[in-house]
């Protein structure tokens, strides 16, 4: 299954036409507050549905996130 | 399912591309009759199979240079068979859209009968495109996505492309491990279900698996050309 989803992202981050220079753009510092927040398993639920909006409409933020997931494992 | 090809495919394939006959007919023999079969599981009647293969096969023999060999365009980054099945395949769909756009003009012209049905066709025969097939899986896929909600997409997109661990997100959502690798599964399959209804609302005569599917993305992804 990992390797499915994998290969039809990566299909589609080849062929969308709509993708060029997304992987540029960093969130914003709002933005950033709550991805930093939902990290930390500090948002709401109602929070949370509002963040995975914003973060389906601006995917490159996602790569942002994980980041921040990252950087907790030593933590 | 791609690989690197190997020493020996490399050698056959130059050899092909040069039109060595012995090497073309190897490369026929090993080849036809997978492709036989991967085209009549996804729908193409024996003719069309055979027709297809005929035109494969004769354009894998080079011209002069105005029409090198099919071959040449074989980039070598994935299976040569998965390749081949790909551009027979693509023609294939071209040529079924063509049929269906000419059955179109014809029942135009049976309810008008004093109108021409060549009126209605393109001034020249379009050529065969090589983008049909990733047009084809590209909106299907698109389709799914967008049927998708943002936090399967998002949650999809952090443990299978940026190799987030299942627990991560129980610590991020406050949900139960099993809860995150329910809704994980249950995502892919309605994308799965999804895409493949979007195949059939757009060529209803295709019959793809999901795994078909698969493998067509990653043939286009690893570099088709």
């Amino acid at each position: 299954m990992a390797d499915t989803f994998e290969i039809l992202a990566k299909f589609l981050e080849k062929f969308d036409e709509d993708v060029e220079g997304r992987e540029m753009q960093e969130p914003t510092e709002e933005a950033k507050g709550k991805l930093q927040r939902l990290a930390r398993g500090n948002l709401s639920d109602s929070e949370q549905s509002a963040v995975f909006s914003e973060l389906n409409r601006n995917p490159q933020w996602i790569a942002w996130l994980a980041q921040e997931v990252k950087a907790l494992r030593n933590a | 399912m791609c690989s690197q090809t190997s020493h020996a495919t490399d050698e056959g394939l130059r050899k092909c591309r040069e039109g060595d006959p012995e090497a073309l007919a190897e490369l026929r023999t090993r080849y036809h009759g997978p492709l036989l079969n991967i085209l009549s599981s996804r729908g193409a009647t024996a003719t069309e199979v055979e027709d297809l293969l005929a035109d494969l096969w004769a354009d894998c023999v080079a011209g002069d240079t105005e029409r090198p060999s099919l071959l040449e365009k074989f980039s070598g980054k994935c299976t040569l068979q998965g390749w081949l099945a790909t551009v027979a395949t693509n023609r294939w769909i071209d040529l079924k859209r063509k049929q269906v756009r000419r059955g179109e003009t014809t029942k135009t012209a049976l309810a008008n009968k004093d109108h021409d049905p060549f009126e209605n066709l393109p001034a020249s025969s379009t050529p065969l495109r090589e983008d049909t097939l990733v047009n084809l899986l590209r909106d299907s896929l698109q389709a799914a996505f967008a049927r998708c909600s943002p936090q399967a997409m998002v949650l999809l997109r952090l443990v299978y492309m940026h190799n987030l661990s299942q627990r991560e997100i129980v610590r991020m959502l406050g949900w139960h491990e099993s809860k995150v690798s329910r809704f994980l599964a249950k995502a892919m399959e309605e994308i799965e279900s999804h895409t493949l209804a979007e195949l059939k609302k757009r060529d209803p005569w295709l019959e793809l698996s999901w795994q078909d599917f698969v493998d067509l993305c990653e043939t286009h992804q690893v570099g088709f050309l």
